[in-house]
């Protein structure tokens, strides 16, 4: 699994984005990086204040249930 | 580990990039709830993977989804609440009071779009029911079917050893008479005891849901999915198995049936999203619907409060597609889900 990236919810079940110091330092810690907004270049990612994800348009396609979802379980091995 | 910081180029960090293409399944405008209003079953299907060791939701589970939603609803832009079981109408009256909790919270938040689907036998789905069930945003019906009556009532029978088929198809035909904006997709699981037979059953719906755009066929392999008696269950194998499933959907097609078409596109299951619980009946919270006797899918627990206690660790296994970008593991988390070294069985309330 990814260290460098880690996810945790809140109470409420929201996730929070969580990055190790080395990748943060990579990725440019004192630079105009934002914690908050929409990152040049990103599609959809956007992070509010808390470093939770927000998106604009919920992709349609990516969020269905379990009537599209659980049709396609693959057998157990 | 500190709150995440966007970089101003994304092609920095290649599970940055994964993140950004796949951002609904993280965000926090989006939730999608898989609740299991009771675990025990009227059917005792031959196939099935559930142990019915839970019985009915409690009213502190209950209020608890209610005050969760009630919390996440200002900022949500789309809820999906998936009713599952154990057989989900045995719990009826849960089913309402949640779905019409629901149902006002979208009416008190226009932004929220509510979209509420059932995965049901269809025994208990008398119509007045499904009007009920409609009328609060229930909007897919998924209702199996394995063959005509003489081979269903075989495989899909009630806990007392009767026939189911009769009642089901009544029920189809009730609903076929509702009018409004639903879909019923009919899952028929074929096998190598009734391939032949679902010829018989294809014809049948054609004859009487034919010209019925709002009813779909899934039809598909049976599965080995962990239930008691998978040894002895007749599935189908190999490359043989693929063409009898593709020529019943090519006979289904030829009576003019409507298809559920497998999804275009990477197909990714809810339990690799951050934003998809499972509440089984105890309060106790999943990620797959599947695998429920699984320590490693027994993530927390939702209090009477609402707030959810998760176990992050357990959260990153199941979600670990959304970092990889594989396709393997975003369409079915569980296979190859990390082993925790500190894996034990969780103890679960009754």
């Amino acid at each position: 699994m990814n260290s460098d990236l880690y996810f945790r919810t809140d109470a409420a079940g929201m996730t929070v984005v969580e990055v190790s110091d080395e990748l943060q330092d990579l990725l440019g810690r004192n630079s105009t990086d934002q914690v908050e907004g929409s990152a040049p270049g990103a599609a959809n990612l956007q992070l509010d204040d808390h470093g939770r994800i927000q998106v604009e348009e919920v992709d349609a396609f990516l969020m269905h249930g379990t009537g599209d979802t659980l049709c396609d379980c693959p057998e157990k091995s | 580990m500190n709150p995440l910081r966007l970089p101003k180029d994304l092609s920095s960090t290649e599970a940055l990039g994964h993140l950004d293409r796949r951002a609904s399944l993280l965000a926090q405008n989006v939730l999608h709830l898989v609740i299991l209003p009771t675990e025990q079953c009227n059917f005792r299907c031959t196939y099935c993977y559930e142990d019915f060791a839970l019985g009915r939701m409690s009213e502190g589970v209950s209020q608890g989804i209610r005050r969760l939603l009630q919390t996440r609803a200002p900022n949500l832009d789309r809820l999906t609440l998936s009713w599952f079981g154990g057989e989900p109408l045995a719990a009826y009256d849960r089913v309402e009071e949640i779905q019409g909790f629901a149902a006002h919270l979208g009416q008190s938040h226009p932004r929220l779009k509510l979209r509420g689907e059932i995965t049901t036998n269809g025994y208990l789905l008398s119509q007045m029911r499904f009007e009920k069930l409609l009328s609060l945003g229930v909007k897919v019906f998924q209702i199996s079917l394995d063959g005509p009556q003489e081979i269903h009532d075989q495989k899909r029978l009630r806990a007392d050893g009767s026939g189911t088929f009769q009642r089901i198809w009544s029920h189809l035909q009730a609903i076929s008479e509702v009018t409004g904006d639903f879909e019923v997709i009919l899952r028929l699981h074929v096998d190598r005891e009734n391939h032949l037979a679902m010829r018989k059953l294809l014809r049948q719906i054609a004859a009487t849901f034919g010209k019925e755009p709002r009813f779909r066929l899934f039809i598909r392999k049976l599965s080995r999915l962990g239930g008691a008696n998978d040894a002895q269950l007749p599935v189908l194998v190999g490359i043989d198995g693929e063409k009898i499933v593709r020529d019943l959907r090519s006979e289904a097609a030829s009576l003019g049936l409507s298809l559920k078409e497998p999804e275009k596109g990477e197909s990714i299951c809810y339990a690799s999203a951050t934003n998809s619980f499972v509440i089984r009946s105890n309060g106790a919270i999943s990620k797959c619907t599947v695998a429920l006797t699984d320590s490693r899918n027994l993530l927390g627990r939702i209090s009477q409060d609402g707030s959810l206690e998760i176990d992050a660790d357990k959260l990153n296994g199941w979600a670990r597609g959304l970092l990889s970008g594989n396709s393997e593991e975003l369409r079915c988390p569980l296979q190859g889900l990390p082993q925790l070294a500190l894996a034990r069985p969780v103890a679960m309330a009754t």
